[in-house]
């Protein structure tokens, strides 16, 4: 119903478009005003209703008030080497998809069942990306731009340092801890402990 | 119909420079179409068709290299005026595939929600006309107004306090690359400055519709703004760019030909006046409009 919505929404907005711009010179006046109060018109309704109806979307940054008492949780994503050595994901390998949309698919988006199955050709495209790392290209926003490329709106870390070996193991972690108690040493939570979410199958 | 507004022009440049900067910083928007099917599969088909994801690899890739194409001949101004409204498709395709594996959370903050919806506007307004150019600094100004307004609905007033931003600070630096998160946090003076400055840039953001001279002021204090919320926050707003809508080119153009003494200042003929048909129409077509746009 909301894809239907916000296709309409476009396609109606697209119309106004090219109505105004061939609108005759008596009509053109009243055709601007209505594809204007058409156009905020339907801002201020994804807006006030907080029903985001791309491209007509919601403004939402930092909208909320966080607690830093009340527990959190940060997704990990981890390779594990033939040794069994894990090792931070640079979760560029997944671009276009940002590593913040990747933690929301994989933890919520799919059965369970689903999710287990879905992490073989996850740690496929990682070592795709692995693969490109070491032969010195640049990856995700950077690949064409370099340090001029604009981020992913979620600054993520970036690992420069890439084995030659494939990995063989892709594992997701969930860290529940409480910012304020944690927030600037969220490495020792770490160590202390964490939950495994999801991981490759032995094999693949 | 009229002359072109320097507003017009600068309106298409900026679009165009952030668009192209924005398609060149995410090469592999096309390669999605690529990604093994059991990760396609999850998307449902009615966000496909929203979303004109409906193509394979090879057609991503002439559509991305095509939006590459369009972004640099409007730069440059040389597009034909259709390929104004193809950008504005094209972006709304490329800037879904961001999200869409998440059922498209926070579009917004991907920077082609603006393109997407200002070059249609710019094609209604045959790429010249003020009253487009006014509309498209509106898009941008709602942007932040509705962050404000966000705010007020999901908060309350109470978010306009430095307790607010000390939370944000504390989980921000638990995220992400936040080197200032923590120093700020214990700062309660600036904190208490920074809700302020926020609050008066998104509440008061609509006044720039009445005063468009504020806005160098206003792109000024955003984009510092911006700057600290990167380095206090980890958030990066690749849209920024596009807050230089918001400077009031035409007035910029005017005050300029008034002191060469050109053309901007050669009194209108009697028979110039006797053929506006229409005042109003004609402000919203040939560039002396007042910002407002309500007659």
């Amino acid at each position: 119903m909301i894809d239907l919505a916000a296709t309409t929404l476009f396609l109606l907005f697209l119309l106004g478009s090219v109505g105004v711009r061939r609108a005759s010179s008596e009509t053109r006046l009243l055709a601007i005003r209505i594809f204007v109060i058409f156009l905020f018109g339907a801002l201020a309704f994804t807006n006030l209703t907080q029903i985001d109806l791309w491209p007509f979307t919601r403004f939402i940054p930092a909208s909320f008030r966080p607690n830093p008492d009340r527990e959190t949780s940060k997704i990990e994503f981890v390779v594990v080497d033939s040794k069994g050595r894990e090792r931070p994901l640079d979760m560029r390998v997944f671009s276009p998809v940002t590593p913040w949309v990747m933690e929301i698919w994989v933890v919520e988006k799919t059965s369970i069942r689903d999710q287990d199955a879905l992490m073989s050709p996850l740690l496929a495209l990682a070592n795709e990306g692995r693969e490109r790392l070491a032969r010195d290209e640049s990856i995700g926003p950077q690949r064409f731009l370099g340090d001029a490329a604009i981020p992913f709106w979620l600054l993520h870390g970036e690992f420069e340092e890439v084995s030659s070996e494939p990995w063989v193991g892709l594992r997701v972690y969930e860290t529940r801890f409480i910012p304020r108690e944690y927030g600037g040493r969220l490495e020792q939570r770490k160590i202390e402990g964490r939950n495994l979410l999801r991981e490759t199958k032995r094999g693949g | 119909m009229g002359h072109r507004s320097r507003g017009a022009v600068v309106t298409r440049v900026i679009l165009a420079a952030h668009s192209l900067w924005l398609l060149l910083s995410r090469p592999d928007l096309p390669r999605l179409a690529d990604f093994p099917p059991e990760i396609l599969q999850t998307i449902p088909y009615s966000l496909k068709v929203r979303t004109l994801f409906l193509f394979g690899p090879s057609v991503e890739m002439l559509l991305y290299g095509g939006a590459l194409i369009v972004m640099m001949l409007l730069l440059v101004g040389r597009a034909p005026d259709w390929m104004v409204l193809a950008a504005g498709v094209l972006m709304m395709h490329f800037g879904a595939l961001e999200e869409i594996l998440a059922g498209m959370p926070h579009s917004y903050f991907g920077g082609f929600t603006i393109p997407a919806l200002a070059f249609p506007v710019l094609y209604a307004g045959r790429l010249k006309e003020k009253w487009a150019v006014v509309a498209i600094r509106g898009l941008v100004i709602s942007s932040y107004f509705f962050a404000g307004v966000a705010k007020l609905i999901y908060s309350g007033p109470r978010w306009f306090s430095a307790d607010t931003l000390y939370g944000w600070l504390v989980v921000r630096h638990s995220y992400a690359d936040a080197p200032l998160a923590l120093w700020l946090s214990e700062q309660t003076m600036l904190l208490w400055g920074a809700v302020l400055v926020i609050g008066v840039i998104e509440l008061g953001s609509p006044v720039l519709l009445f005063r468009p001279s504020l806005g160098s002021v206003f792109v000024l204090v955003a984009m510092s703004a911006h700057v600290v919320i990167r380095y206090a926050m980890g958030i990066f707003f690749p849209g920024v760019l596009l807050a230089l809508l918001l400077v009031d080119w035409d007035s910029f153009g005017h005050r300029r030909s008034k002191t060469e003494k050109g053309p901007a200042d050669v009194p209108e003929s009697a028979d110039q006046k006797r053929r506006k048909p229409d005042g109003l129409s004609t402000e919203l077509c040939h560039g002396q409009f007042n910002g407002t746009l309500s007659p």
